[in-house]
């Protein structure tokens, strides 16, 4: 469940949700939605994938994202869209602290 | 490459559906042996009902039942997010009557929702077979890029299939019978319910059969 957490947690991969709820959509349709890298954006497909939210597959040259969504990791999505919801770990907010104070030093 | 795989989802209703099946069997024998009060044991079962309600409503989607039937179009995957979130909301009203409403209350409320969703089930399932029969040919290559995908019943999803017609059995029987209990009209209306279930999932697997070889 962490990762479903970690996954819904960016504002990318929540409207890389968003645009497969319309219909399933090859990596290439989807990185043109955004301003970021492919290497970026194939990050984000990863961490996708790794919790479930999206099956991936590859026809011919380009690979296909489809959702594959519990009703309650839909829920969870409408709940991150509805209040902006920023997931982080405590080890991951102790580290970004720590750069923070460090680059203030 | 694919990394399509339903195993884990429908893994864990399987082995939900074990859990709360042996929680009402428990309920069952308790009561039977008088060490639960009656109102308790209506209280309970009626819980797991809606606890397998939202269980089955959950995964619907992520399983893609629906798909391995009527192919993989929008209209599809709609239907099965909208039948999922029927489910889930049918069975959080059965958690919520049984856990707080006065008994005679919480069965009508039960009931109501029951019935509720189950209508509003059937509506989408029928709308989703007449948009299939309609758009023939275009759900046609739809199924076979399916197929193509590896989308195609495993045994798994299979025995997820089955288990829905199952659940969707005894939750229309209970809530008819929480709806007319002590009328002898219920018995004979649970009575044509089996046949009408029965007969319906045969329709189904024929149905789904036929549709599968005539697109090869």
């Amino acid at each position: 469940m962490n990762s479903v957490f970690r996954a819904l947690s960016d504002p990318t991969r929540r409207r890389v949700l968003q645009l497969l709820r319309e219909r399933p959509m090859t990596a290439g349709e989807l990185a043109e939605q955004f301003r970021v890298s492919k290497p970026t954006m194939s990050a984000h497909f990863a961490v996708l994938r790794e919790a479930g939210l999206v099956v991936s597959e590859k026809q011919g040259k380009s690979v296909v994202y489809e959702l594959q969504m519990s009703v309650l990791e839909d829920a969870l999505l409408g709940f991150a869209q509805v209040f902006g919801w920023q997931f982080r770990s405590k080890k991951r907010a102790k580290q970004k602290r720590s750069v923070r104070e460090a680059v203030g030093r | 490459m694919t990394t399509r795989d339903f195993s884990g989802a429908v893994r864990a209703t399987i082995v939900g559906f074990l859990v709360l099946c042996g929680i009402s069997t428990g309920i069952a024998i308790l009561a039977a042996a008088r060490v639960i009060a009656p109102e308790t044991a209506a209280r309970a079962l009626g819980m797991v009902v809606g606890g397998m309600a939202i269980l089955t409503g959950n995964f619907l989607p992520k399983t893609r039942l629906l798909q391995t039937a009527t192919g993989s179009g929008t209209q599809t995957r709609a239907a099965e997010r909208a039948i999922g979130w029927i489910l889930v909301l049918a069975g959080i009203a059965f958690v919520a009557a049984f856990a707080f409403a006065p008994l005679p209350r919480a069965k009508l409320l039960a009931a109501g929702a029951g019935i509720g969703a189950l209508i509003l089930i059937a509506a989408t399932s029928v709308q989703l077979v007449v948009g299939t029969l309609l758009h023939y040919h275009s759900t046609a290559a739809e199924h076979r890029d399916a197929n193509d995908r590896g989308a195609s019943p495993a045994r798994g999803r299979r025995l997820m299939a089955a288990l829905l017609a199952a659940f969707i059995y005894v939750f229309a029987t209970a809530s008819v019978q929480l709806m007319l209990e002590g009328q002898p009209l219920g018995d004979v209306i649970a009575s044509w319910m089996q046949i009408a279930f029965a007969t319906g999932f045969a329709i189904f697997l024929a149905f789904r059969r036929c549709r599968k070889e005539r697109l090869g």
